[in-house]
């Protein structure tokens, strides 16, 4: 395309520039976000517009509204990630963007955003996976943690619409090696919140009132534990939660509901941890990245911790604000992908989903 | 002379303009449905080129906000909102009624004179196929004289001038329902010079009528004459769509009604981006406000509630 001609190339920006500036948006489910990070760790902003009210209403959401929301967000979100870093749009070097996988009518609104502003500023435009993003959340957040590291890890991401294990090799590439079957972790937490009249978005609720309640209240079958690969399914675990409570509805009392949704959690962490440190002892790698939504879970964390220690084993999870959706994880990624030289033509498509 | 970029991606054709003034400057089509997203940098730059423009030229934005095909309409929305924001320069957003009502009346010109100049009343319907059976649709009259209110569009043809305003409201019906209530609507086009707009809930109760209309085509006008022709033009994507039931009901009025043309406009299925240029430059002379820039939703979105 005779455009690319006219706008820097990556070389040419590092080779005037010491302090490389990017522009992130993700807008691939339901949150709209922008940031702006300095070299790829310097979060100057990180700006998210969250559609909780609107979708709580259905305890899940709804694509077609989260795509209306993008589009009277984007702006706006932009204009604040720029704003808050006290940066003109100008001194942005690079614009990265999400644009698989997610929501296709959701991704479409960031992805256009960040086309229009590498065009107008004749700038580099970066395609980025969320799910890799998700990964670069622990390299964003960590000091220990770097893009020139030569090291193998295996990454957990755990969110709404994600539960997968990957080897993540010395170059940082990722590579699938399971996955859920069925629901994501989030989204069973979401369902058994509806199910149990706690709210939305579910995490947060069943993590705060599990606090104190009993996790052993019912041991849930934990799915898939034994099942000789890296594969989950939570779905099984709600919907033993709602025969349980069907054949015996006193369980739905009042008091005995944070009971039931600790046991629920605890079953959900249960898996995910197990399963990730076999990973680590099936590819002799003793490193694990966690990030996602989910990741925010206290339980997810302290069993993570609990179990790294005594296996020796090295855990990084990203702060919670790093977990949830989120642009400076995008930006970050975007900056690694840029010093690589790997820039994308303003003609990129969107996905809704991703063979890594 | 404001520089103006139009975009319409609401439809499968990719539509941009760039318009100096009252001149078109540059125009591209791009009909690879659902590739907008892939497609309309690449459209913008060769638009931007052939104009011998950039796009920090442009004094103003205008975007079709839809109801269009699919969602490829906020593809554009999305673009055109970071323009504007970068360039710190207005985005004017039409409905996507109006920007037919414009092409149509162009397009159709010849014919319209012939009528005004008799006096007849011309109307313009455009229908568009929202789908789930649906036609979302408007009025619009051309007329000799400014309207008091609103008035999207004027311009001069053979030395005379014409003024394209709304006379309704926006409607949505089933399209049987559209075919069963068609009749009333025509007889609502009689009363419109006397009643001005009307709201909807008045089209199809006939014993609503304010006192003292007759609904009878034999009015005297201004000059005398016992009769009143009235045109009406039905046009947009809808009339590709329902073309059978929309010729039925133009063979039913015709044949009960001596004063009325229907003619159904096949030459306008694809909004038409320059005609928002035109638009925005009226607007932009005549201090018209924008709709807000966003999508134009026909329909409440609603989705399963909890239980």
């Amino acid at each position: 395309m005779s455009i690319t001609k006219e706008r820097k190339t990556a070389g040419s920006v590092l080779k005037d520039k010491e302090d490389i500036f990017v522009l992130g948006i993700e807008t691939s489910c339901d949150d709209t976000c922008a940031a702006v990070v300095k070299n790829g760790k310097e979060v100057l902003s990180n700006a998210v517009s969250s559609q909780n009210e609107i979708h709580e209403k259905y305890g899940g959401v709804v694509p077609e509204i989260a795509s209306r929301k993008h589009i009277e967000m984007i702006d706006i979100i932009i204009k604040e990630a720029l704003l808050k870093a006290d940066i003109s749009s100008e001194k942005i070097d690079a614009v990265a963007v999400t644009n698989r996988p997610g929501l296709l009518g959701s991704l479409l609104v960031g992805v256009g955003a960040a086309k229009a502003f590498s065009y107008y500023n004749k700038i580099p435009l970066i395609a980025i996976n969320h799910l890799k993003a998700h990964i670069f959340a622990n390299v964003l957040a960590n000091d220990e943690l770097n893009f020139d590291m030569r090291d193998e890890y295996i990454s957990l991401i755990v969110s709404g619409g994600h539960s997968s294990l990957y080897i993540v090799d010395k170059n940082l590439n990722i590579k699938e090696i399971g996955r859920t079957v069925d629901d994501a972790v989030g989204e069973a937490f979401d369902k058994v919140a509806r199910y149990l009249n706690l709210g939305y978005p579910g995490g947060p609720v069943i993590d705060k009132i599990s606090k104190n309640a009993d996790p052993h209240f019912i041991e849930f079958t934990r799915p898939m534990l034994e099942s000789g690969d890296f594969n989950f399914s939570f779905s099984g675990i709600k919907t033993a939660l709602i025969y349980r409570t069907k054949k015996f509805p006193e369980l739905l009392n009042e008091k005995n509901i944070p009971d039931l949704a600790a046991s629920f959690q605890a079953a959900a962490v249960d898996v995910l941890v197990q399963k990730t440190i076999k990973a680590c002892n099936k590819f002799k790698i003793n490193k694990i990245l966690v990030s996602g939504g989910v990741a925010a879970n206290s339980k997810l964390r302290d069993e993570f911790a609990q179990a790294a220690n005594r296996q020796g084993i090295k855990i990084y999870i990203p702060p919670v604000k790093f977990c949830m959706d989120n642009a400076a994880m995008v930006a970050s990624l975007g900056y690694f992908e840029f010093k690589k030289g790997h820039l994308s033509n303003l003609d990129i498509d969107v996905y809704s989903r991703t063979d890594l | 002379m404001k520089t103006i970029l139009a975009v319409d991606s609401t439809t499968e054709i990719l539509s941009i303009s760039i318009s100096e003034g009252s001149r078109i400057l540059s125009e591209i089509k791009d009909d690879k449905s659902r590739q907008h997203m892939v497609n309309i940098i690449g459209n913008l730059d060769t638009a931007f080129r052939n104009a011998d423009k950039s796009v920090k030229d442009m004094d103003l934005f205008a975007i079709n906000l839809g109801p269009g095909d699919f969602t490829g309409g906020r593809i554009g929305i999305s673009v055109i909102k970071i323009f504007s924001m970068l360039s710190q320069k207005p985005v004017i957003g039409f409905n996507s009624l109006d920007v037919f009502s414009v092409g149509c009346t162009l397009k159709n010109i010849k014919s319209i004179a012939e009528k005004k100049i008799k006096s007849c009343n011309v109307f313009i319907m455009p229908l568009i196929d929202v789908r789930n059976n649906e036609i979302f649709f408007s009025i619009y009259e051309i007329k000799n004289n400014k309207e008091n209110t609103k008035q999207i569009y004027e311009f001069e043809f053979e030395n005379s001038r014409y003024h394209l305003s709304k006379k309704y409201g926006n409607f949505i019906l089933k399209s049987e329902e559209f075919g069963m209530n068609f009749s009333q609507i025509i007889r609502q086009l009689f009363l419109l010079d006397d009643c001005g707009c009307l709201e909807f809930g008045q089209i199809f109760e006939v014993s609503n009528l304010p006192e003292g209309f007759k609904s009878s085509a034999k009015d005297k006008d201004d000059d005398g004459r016992s009769e009143k022709e009235i045109l009406l033009i039905m046009t947009a994507n809808g009339v590709k769509s329902y073309k059978l039931l929309l010729e039925k009901l133009k063979q039913d009025i015709e044949a009960s009604h001596d004063l009325i043309k229907i003619m159904i406009d096949e030459d306008n299925i694809n909004p038409d981006s320059k005609y928002l240029n035109y638009l925005a430059d009226y607007s932009l002379d005549n201090g018209l406000e924008s709709l807000s820039i966003s999508p134009v939703y026909v329909r409440d979105f609603i989705a399963f509630g909890k239980k």
